[in-house]
């Protein structure tokens, strides 16, 4: 039988490291993808919590798939955006993305 | 330890490396083909805990769907990706696991009853007798024929043209 604290934990570390990602890194695409290892990690721990605590509670599971709505329009979204600008010739580098000022 | 524990311990050391590399590689293609590999990896802990729908779901929407397409879009970058700093990424890394363990595991720390299976052979057989393992090659097999696909675009693509 695994722990559900060891679910927390990778759930956790997989946190930490797309929070240091998007903190850290500048591209727009890696940017997205530390968004998305976030919303993995909260799916990990939201399944864990909800499996071993309240197996039977339907609200658990219309946040999961809302969650897996957001994940996949917010990709949606940005790569439209990145393959638009990559048209234009755009830097990539998030500090420079001044065409987005009015 | 036991086998299920010795296979969890793979299948995290897979997810959270995988997910480590995904912002020290530096080309964009391989980030992507990392945060695939964090996806099985979840998917495979859906798995263990007994919940084989959100499995199947994690599968179809971010392997056979996000991955697709992002591997689809990034597929043409030539550029390498902005590499960070990574001594200050380490130190990111290390500043937010230890303030979120301090903060959130002392709370799940206390032994959780799982009321389902989860031994190594209900494991198996939920995974190969599952209702869901047509589904499951499917997404594998859509992800493989569009990075098969792109690589040999890119071989050919100066015969082509």
């Amino acid at each position: 039988m695994i722990p559900l604290f060891y679910f927390i934990t990778v759930s956790v570390v997989m946190l930490a490291i797309g929070l240091a990602g998007i903190a850290s890194d500048r591209h727009l695409i890696v940017i997205v993808l530390g968004v998305e290892l976030i919303l993995v990690a909260s799916i990990i721990s939201l399944v864990g919590f909800f499996t071993y605590s309240q197996p039977q509670n339907t609200d658990a599971i219309a946040m999961l798939l809302a969650l897996f709505v957001v994940a996949a329009v917010e990709v949606i979204a940005v790569i439209t955006f990145y393959v638009h600008m990559k048209s234009m010739n755009v830097d990539f580098d998030v500090t420079k993305l001044s065409r987005l000022k009015w | 330890m036991v086998l299920s524990e010795i296979v969890f311990a793979g299948i995290a050391i897979l997810t959270v490396g995988s997910a480590l590399m995904l912002f020290m590689l530096k080309k964009l293609i391989h980030a992507v083909v990392c945060i695939t590999l964090a996806f099985i990896g979840a998917a495979l802990m859906m798995l263990f805990l007994g919940q084989s729908l959100f499995a199947l779901l994690l599968m179809l929407v971010f392997i056979g769907g996000i991955s697709t397409y992002l591997v689809v879009a990034v597929a043409t970058e030539e550029k390498k990706a902005v590499m960070i700093n990574q001594k200050l990424f380490i130190g990111a890394v290390t500043v937010f696991t230890l303030t979120m363990a301090i903060s959130i595991l002392p709370q799940v720390a206390a032994p959780q009853t799982l009321p389902a299976q989860t031994g190594m052979a209900d494991l198996l057989s939920q995974f190969i007798q599952g209702q869901y393992l047509i589904l499951y090659l499917l997404v594998l097999l859509l992800f493989s024929t569009v990075i098969g696909g792109i690589l040999v675009m890119r071989k050919f693509a100066k015969l082509l043209i």
